[in-house]
């Protein structure tokens, strides 16, 4: 019911689009019948300006277009106008919304329910929090079932979810149905939530980041049962902040900023003749190949990692290897990628390096030191020369502090007198490419990549000769992302510092590292430079990673093992 | 899960026996049973009478003695003899059990049925603010208020409901929404802000984008996430419902166990109150022993977690 | 507004500036609640402190000839059963009743917060016995525990006080462990041992002010409840007794009128709903600041 007083218009055709989608060469789709039709789209929120400014669109059976744009676009919430959902207190208001044939604009709470699952289906990102992790999938898929077909019974329902099931790619479809989404692996629970969207056959699909919470190679398995919905005749509409990603899926591409789409047409010339500087820069903001200001490394070891294994004990009394046997050696002025999917050992392995987890077994020596054989002080003493960037930057600040008092902190373990912090801390905040007028300020009142900065400033305080980048770029907008990578080799060539650069994204990994280490398990499975990894993998495992990596300027088709890693 | 309830069960009768070991140690240690008995310090007794009352008592043993006396007793379920009744504190207690937790269940259900309602029917929507400032008034509204104001518009001034306590079914009317509405003022505030924060989650989403109606939303997806919650609430105020009826019968001229321990707090009668004291420690453990173990039924991944 | 769901590994700062926004242009009507609120609790204290300056008449003042006489312009809550005026008697009896919340308060205060500061930070082995001695106490119902204390000690306003205190440090205690172990588990302390701080700087710069920013919370709430339980205390006869104002007495002694004057039983007890609605109010004020600047 609340989105029954969703407030939704029709206004007289405004100015077209900046760039309508008048491009006349979508291969095969083109000429397909018209399923959705969006023109001049406006959405706001209250009082406030609107959050998305006359977006025009169309939808084609068996056509994907994909809507791309950062962080705050309104791709999003465009979605959701589509179903009818943006929300109790969303005004949309449009020249016309159609569905084939359906005016949506027009449409009782009643008559949304009948559309919503039965002709447009809607896929959201993390499976793990969009089925209801209190219910069986088998319940959530039979409970969309229902709401379509009443006439069926209890046990048809059941029947068919498990059908469905079964449709999507989820092996023993009878046994998963009685399951918790938590306990399906990642693919498997995002298979299932698709499930659920097609329970009612809808012609159209809308997937909001359909891929983003997910492995690289299950990533890959999900696109294709993507383009395999799409070949079944169904139009797909995908959200994503993903060029690559959608880059293998979309046979039209939309671009979003700050509410109005800057660019639109077929994915193709979207890609790669871009003609709106926000794409170019977009497109340029993904990492592909090496970073052109990687240095050589010729720098002394500075740490050493031999053997070192480290179990966790489960609640349950079993025994779990986080880290099984893990070696590598780190010099100055190097960069060791960590890869690894979630669970692997990357973040365990990190904090044996840090001398904050003490391994079961092995020997970690920092500049010819080794943790073990510290006293208690000394080695609360030596951890200055390891530093670390964290993912949750927000989290690693005090919430009390400003930047001034992070950095004289970080300043101050060095010995560092009172009165030279403060010429320090300038030098710190122009290294890393801040004002000086954010010293007054917290954290919590700076944007994502301000705050990685200040982060990146707090880990060089104390000079170190390590930095741990725990997954440093994965919360921050595309664009944002390539100016901290750019930003971290830079200093890196500047102050000889060494990297251990933890990332779940290959193509950063590539981009900033000189050698890389993949991790599976607990254990290293390959190891070298990363252009012997990237371009001969020896491990399957490897090999596997490299060629789910979405690539925008590769040949589309790239086998994927439909059967592995689920 | 067999092993669960055991050891919940046992921490539960731990938690019971410190509960009834600090009691004892605690007026053996700051308060003189003996003069307690002959009628507190206002009675002025001889050192004759008191040491009288000591033999007696036993209470001039060994506190060790005392102890394991006391203990003892306990494990056999006997919380000794009151000294102002004279008859057994369980014998007390039990005359008066039954028609406290008749008013403890009617206040229980006032505020079961004012919480679901109230709050299914505004989380999410505009009329939160409204139930909001219902919930606060209700949660801040003393018992012994509420109930004046009850029984001035509803006894003396409507005459629908009697003042005081008869067996007329109507004379527990009054009573329970005196004890059970604040209780449901803050049972609301906990369900609402609870459904509200399923509310907002993308399984929600993903059921509305599927179709599904609001009540269905809100009956098969959002209450049983906030149910954790509501019932960790219900059993923390499990207690202020025992509480609580020690001012409402007092208000209501009720029979209780709650008259019976006003009515031994004033006279002293240490046995009678200790009695009560474990007894409800005895009932809040058991109450929150049900909470807990009610958990994995509503969600079935904390049956891994505590396995 | 950003858009409804940006996706979660996407930065969280730009989907946080459009609820700033929203505080900022909200920033009076927002407030208008806690603004209130200050400004009860702060007559409340101005009547604790110099009742006569805002009591109309004595407060002890018998009248024979105005008994329990309704409101009016004279006595605007009306008269009790020896003539005195009800609005003074309210006024005077401010600093009875919060005597009681805020000297309860101050005990559990400080004994939960040795409490719970000494099992959260302790050894594991304090922490376990601490921790028991937390679950037995939390085990009593408060009230309960109260009358247990005064079952030993004694009825009067200064037991009844010591009782109430001592019957909420298990429910403070519990709370400070909980704040103080989350601290203690957060980035921003692993952040300063990596810096290479010593551990007890790390205590004293960063988990202690941490763990006990929620007691200022905590606290001005508690100021409310535990004057609700001393006014309790007072009405069944254990607190303060007559013919000292208090507002818990007040309402004991009006339960006899009840028939002949409601206004007796209503503005007693309307004072003692204000004082926790409004405690209860800027207690949640001061939450949404804290938390909002540590989200």
């Amino acid at each position: 019911m609340s989105t029954a007083s969703d407030t939704q218009t029709r206004t007289a055709p405004a100015p077209a689009d900046p760039r309508p989608s008048a491009g006349a060469s979508a291969p095969g789709s083109q000429d397909s019948e018209v399923l959705l039709s969006v023109e001049n789209l406006r959405i706001g929120f209250g009082h406030d300006e609107p959050v998305v400014h006359n977006s025009s669109f169309q939808l084609r059976r068996g056509q994907c277009l994909a809507i791309v744009g950062e962080s705050g676009s309104g791709k999003s919430v465009t979605a959701r106008a589509v179903i009818g959902l943006a929300g109790r207190r969303a005004r949309v208001e449009a020249a016309r919304l159609e569905l084939d044939g359906i005016d949506l604009l027009r449409l009782s709470e009643r008559r949304w329910r009948e559309v919503r699952g039965n002709r447009i289906g809607f896929v959201l990102q993390d499976a793990l929090v969009s089925l209801d992790p209190l219910r069986t999938v088998g319940a959530e898929v039979s409970e969309a079932v229902g709401a379509h077909h009443p006439e069926l019974t209890k046990a048809q329902r059941k029947q068919r979810a498990i059908e469905l099931l079964g449709s999507v790619g989820i092996p023993d479809p009878e046994l998963r149905a009685e399951q918790l989404a938590h306990e399906l692996s990642g693919g498997l629970r995002q298979r299932a939530l698709i499930a659920t969207a097609l329970a009612g056959d809808p012609d159209v699909i809308i997937a909001d980041e359909p891929t983003t919470a997910l492995d690289v190679t299950v990533q890959a398995q999900i696109l294709e049962l993507f383009d395999e919905l799409k070949s079944e005749g169904r139009a797909l509409l995908v959200i994503s902040h993903d060029l690559a990603v959608v880059g293998r899926l979309a046979d039209r591409i939309a671009v979003m900023r700050n509410g109005r789409i800057v660019e639109h047409d077929d994915s193709d010339r979207v890609l790669f003749a871009p003609e709106d500087d926000y794409t170019r820069m977009l497109i340029d903001a993904v990492p592909e190949g090496r970073s052109p200001a990687l240095g050589e490394v010729t720098g002394p070891v500075v740490a050493r990692v031999e053997a070192v294994e480290k179990t966790f004990a489960s609640p349950d009394g079993s025994v779990r290897n986080a880290v099984d046997g893990v070696s590598f050696e780190l010099r100055a002025g190097e960069t060791l990628g960590l890869v690894g999917e979630s669970g692997s050992g990357k973040t365990t392995t990190a904090r044996i390096l840090l001398g904050l987890t003490a391994p079961d077994a092995g020997r970690v020596e920092i500049d010819g030191t080794a943790w073990a054989d510290l006293s208690r002080g000394a080695r609360i003493a030596h951890r200055r020369s390891v530093q670390t960037v964290y993912q949750d930057t927000l989290g690693s600040f005090d919430p009390r502090y400003s930047v001034e008092k992070i950095l004289h902190e970080a300043l101050g373990v060095t010995g560092l007198p009172r009165s030279a912090r403060r010429a320090r801390t300038a030098q710190l905040l122009d290294a890393v490419g801040l004002s000086r007028t954010v010293l007054g300020r917290r954290p919590l009142d700076m944007s994502g990549g301000q705050r990685q900065r200040v982060a990146i400033a707090r880990a060089l305080a104390p000079q170190p000769r390590i930095i741990v980048c725990d997954e440093p770029v994965s919360a921050l907008d595309v664009s944002i992302q390539a100016q901290v990578l750019d930003l971290l080799t830079e200093l890196q060539r500047e102050t000889g510092v060494a990297y251990l650069f933890i990332s779940h994204d290959l193509s950063v990994i590539n981009h900033v590292s000189h050698r890389v280490l993949v991790m599976k398990s607990g254990r290293v499975v390959e190891h070298g430079e990363v252009e012997d990894v990237f371009t001969r993998p020896q491990h399957p495992y490897t090999a596997e990673l490299v060629a789910a990596i979405p690539r925008l300027h590769a040949p589309a088709e790239i086998p994927i093992r439909k059967d592995t890693a689920l | 899960m067999l092993r669960l309830i055991i050891m919940r069960l046992l921490a539960a009768v731990g938690v019971v026996l410190g509960a009834a070991v600090v009691t004892f140690f605690a007026t053996r240690a700051m308060g003189d049973p003996a003069l307690a008995i002959a009628g507190g310090p206002e009675s002025q007794p001889t050192p004759e009478v008191l040491a009288q009352i000591r033999a007696d008592y036993g209470l001039d043993d060994p506190l060790v003695v005392q102890f394991l006396a006391y203990l003892g007793n306990l494990l056999t379920g006997d919380l000794g003899t009151s000294y102002r009744l004279e008859v057994p504190v369980t014998a007390a207690i039990g005359e008066q059990l039954p028609s406290t937790l008749l008013l403890a269940l009617g206040a229980a259900v006032v505020a079961v049925i004012v919480s679901f309602v109230l709050a299914l029917a505004t989380a999410g929507r505009p009329s939160r603010k409204a139930s909001g400032v219902l919930e606060l008034a209700f949660a801040s509204t003393p018992v012994f208020w509420l109930g004046l104001l009850l029984l001035s518009l509803f006894s003396y001034g409507l005459g629908w409901f009697p003042s005081i306590s008869t067996s007329d079914p109507r004379s527990l009317v009054l009573p329970s929404v005196t004890l059970g509405l604040p209780i449901g003022g803050l049972l609301t505030q906990v369900l609402r802000t609870a459904l509200e924060e399923a509310l907002e989650q993308p399984f929600v989403l993903s059921a509305r984008a599927r179709g599904l109606g609001e009540a269905a939303v809100r009956l098969r997806h959002a209450l049983r996430h906030s149910l954790i919650p509501y019932l960790t609430m219900s059993g923390y105020v499990a207690g202020a419902l025992l509480g609580g009826a020690v001012i409402t019968e007092t208000l209501f001229n009720r029979q209780g166990i709650g008259s019976l321990l006003l009515s031994s707090v004033t006279t002293q009668d240490l046995p009678v109150v200790m009695g009560i004291v474990v007894l409800s420690a005895a009932i809040f453990a058991l109450v929150n022993l049900l909470v807990d173990l009610s958990y994995p039924i509503i969600d079935r991944r904390l049956k891994e977690h505590a396995a | 507004m950003s858009t409804a769901s940006a996706p979660a590994i996407q930065g969280s700062a730009p989907a946080e500036a459009p609820a700033r926004l929203r505080a900022r242009s909200g920033v009076w009507v927002g407030r208008i609640p806690a603004i209130l609120a200050a400004a009860l609790l702060g007559f409340y204290l101005v009547a604790a402190f110099v009742p006569g300056l805002l009591a109309p008449h004595d407060a002890a003042e018998v009248n024979p000839n105005s008994i329990l006489a309704a409101p009016s312009p004279a006595h605007p809550f009306g008269t009790d059963e020896l003539g005195r005026d009800i609005l003074s008697r309210i006024i005077h009896a401010a600093g009875n009743s919060l005597l009681l919340g805020f000297g309860a308060v101050a005990i559990a205060l400080v004994g939960g917060t040795v409490l719970g500061l000494s099992a959260a930070l302790g050894h594991r082995f304090t922490n376990a016995i601490l921790m028991r001695f937390v679950d037995i106490g939390l085990a009593f119902p408060e009230l309960l525990l109260a009358l247990l204390v005064i079952a030993i000690a004694g009825a009067g306003p200064t037991n009844a006080l010591l009782a109430i205190g001592i019957a909420t440090i298990p429910t403070y205690a519990r709370v400070i462990r909980a704040e103080a172990l989350s601290v203690r588990r957060s980035t921003y302390v692993e952040a300063a041992r990596a810096l290479g701080q010593p551990e007890w700087k790390v205590l004293v710069r960063h988990v202690l002010p941490n763990a006990l920013r929620p007691l200022i919370v905590i606290a001005t709430i508690g100021v409310g409840t535990a004057t609700l339980a001393g006014a309790g205390l007072s009405f069944i006869g254990l607190g303060v007794s007559p013919p000292t104002p208090e507002w818990g007495s007040m309402l004991a002694t009006a339960r006899s009128f009840l028939q002949q004057a409601w206004w007796y039983g209503a503005f007693p007890g309307l004072a003692i709903t204000s004082l926790v609605v409004s405690t209860t109010v800027l207690g949640r004020a001061l939450q949404a600041r804290t938390e909002g600047r540590a989200a």
